[in-house]
């Protein structure tokens, strides 16, 4: 049985930008030396996106209203600050220094994990429903796929936990892309989590990244337990 | 309905959906990115890799450190960088570098910034020294505590 995380995508919001396109590529044009690739959508548009493709595995999406990160390498390779992640806060920070930049607004971390189970798959989705459904409930929706979500939410901030059973089914449906090619006949079946954090903030650095993977890990250590 | 795991079905066949605009409520992608249907942009992103490269990604090399640093001596056969280690907690190290790393930066001055990425990969380990200028390293350094002016510091005077 191992757990292993899967994806992840990290957002920082901001008010728009309305000038974007200027201000965007003043503050990203020196940083395209450490990207491997870049692609402009909706170039000259309002809603104008750079998107930054890193050696690492990662991509940085630049946009008037958020900067989002994404990637299917392990989230706890970027826990460091020293991690090449810390690109989107620079670029943040230059983003912030323009005068039509007004305030950072909230922040949206997804990450996706899964257990792998050396079992069948019936096996499994019948120990998930024992679980954590009851009989009833699953007379109405006869299935042998499940998933269930806890969500907590405050006046500022938003955690949802989705916990479900994890084949191969998930991997198409979801696009999981680099799991299919390191793995391309993989019969891997077990428990998946999707995690999501969501908060109002007004200000980000390096810290709140590290302490949401801290948490986000805690919380996949769930998975362990079922 | 049998799956299609092959590689080409499932680039042939990923409707590239934005899931991520359009902002409508606090959460407004979450809830799109819960439902099954919707293709991620990593998708996107690791086809167009695949597309241009006609290879996946960066052969296995892993970037686990990317520091800014600032040229503090050279010679002829080495380069001396302070680099910050954790600009959260003001840490920096001093470490030397072959001179050939920063052959393309060449005239060297002192106090040029400089960023250097550490990739690695089984068996082998790769530095790339890349230009700092206008990626604010200045500032990083700028905004760094500065514990020696601490250095005699006195409480002795009362509140």
């Amino acid at each position: 049985m191992s757990l292993r995380p899967l994806r992840f995508q990290f957002e920082i919001r901001y008010t728009n930008i309305l000038n974007f396109n200027s201000v965007a590529r003043e503050a990203i044009s020196p940083f395209i030396k450490l990207a491997s690739n870049i692609v402009i959508v909706n170039q000259g548009q309002l809603e104008e996106q750079i998107k930054l493709d890193f050696d690492s595995n990662w991509s940085l999406d630049v946009r008037w209203d958020r900067v989002i990160a994404i990637s299917e390498s392990d989230i706890n390779v970027f826990q460091e600050e020293t991690s090449s992640l810390n690109i989107l806060f620079s670029i943040l920070e230059q983003l912030s220094l323009a005068k039509s930049f007004g305030t950072i607004k909230d922040y949206l971390l997804f990450a996706t994990f899964v257990k792998i189970v050396d079992q069948p798959i019936e096996t499994i989705t019948e120990s998930f429903r024992t679980k954590f459904l009851k009989d009833n409930v699953f007379d109405i929706f006869k299935s042998d796929d499940y998933r269930i979500t806890f969500e907590k939410t405050n006046d500022d901030k938003v955690t949802t936990v989705s916990i479900g059973t994890f084949s191969e089914k998930d991997l198409i449906l979801k696009n999981i892309y680099t799991y299919i090619h390191q793995s391309p006949d993989s019969t891997d079946v077990g428990y998946i989590m999707d995690i999501k954090f969501y908060e109002k903030i007004s200000k980000a650095n390096y810290n709140l990244f590290k302490g949401l993977v801290r948490q986000a890990n805690k919380s996949s250590e769930i998975l362990n337990k079922i | 309905m049998e799956l299609d795991l092959s590689i080409s079905k499932i680039f042939v066949n990923s409707p590239t959906r934005d899931s991520l605009s359009s902002p409508k409520s606090p959460i407004d992608n979450s809830s799109k990115i819960n439902n099954s249907e919707v293709n991620y942009d990593i998708t996107e992103i690791t086809r167009r890799i695949f597309d241009q490269k006609g290879f996946v990604s960066n052969d296995g090399w892993t970037a686990s450190i990317l520091v800014s640093g600032k040229i503090i001596k050279y010679n002829s056969d080495s380069v001396t960088c302070e680099c910050i280690t954790s600009l959260l907690n003001g840490a920096t190290e001093v470490r030397d570098f072959p001179i050939i790393l920063f052959d393309h930066l060449k005239p060297l001055s002192h106090e040029y910034p400089v960023k250097i990425k550490v990739s690695q990969k089984k068996g082998s380990i790769r530095y790339d020294v890349v230009d700092g200028k206008n990626l604010g390293i200045e500032r990083e350094f700028s905004d760094l505590v500065n514990w020696e002016e601490l250095n005699d510091f006195q409480l002795d005077d009362s509140l």
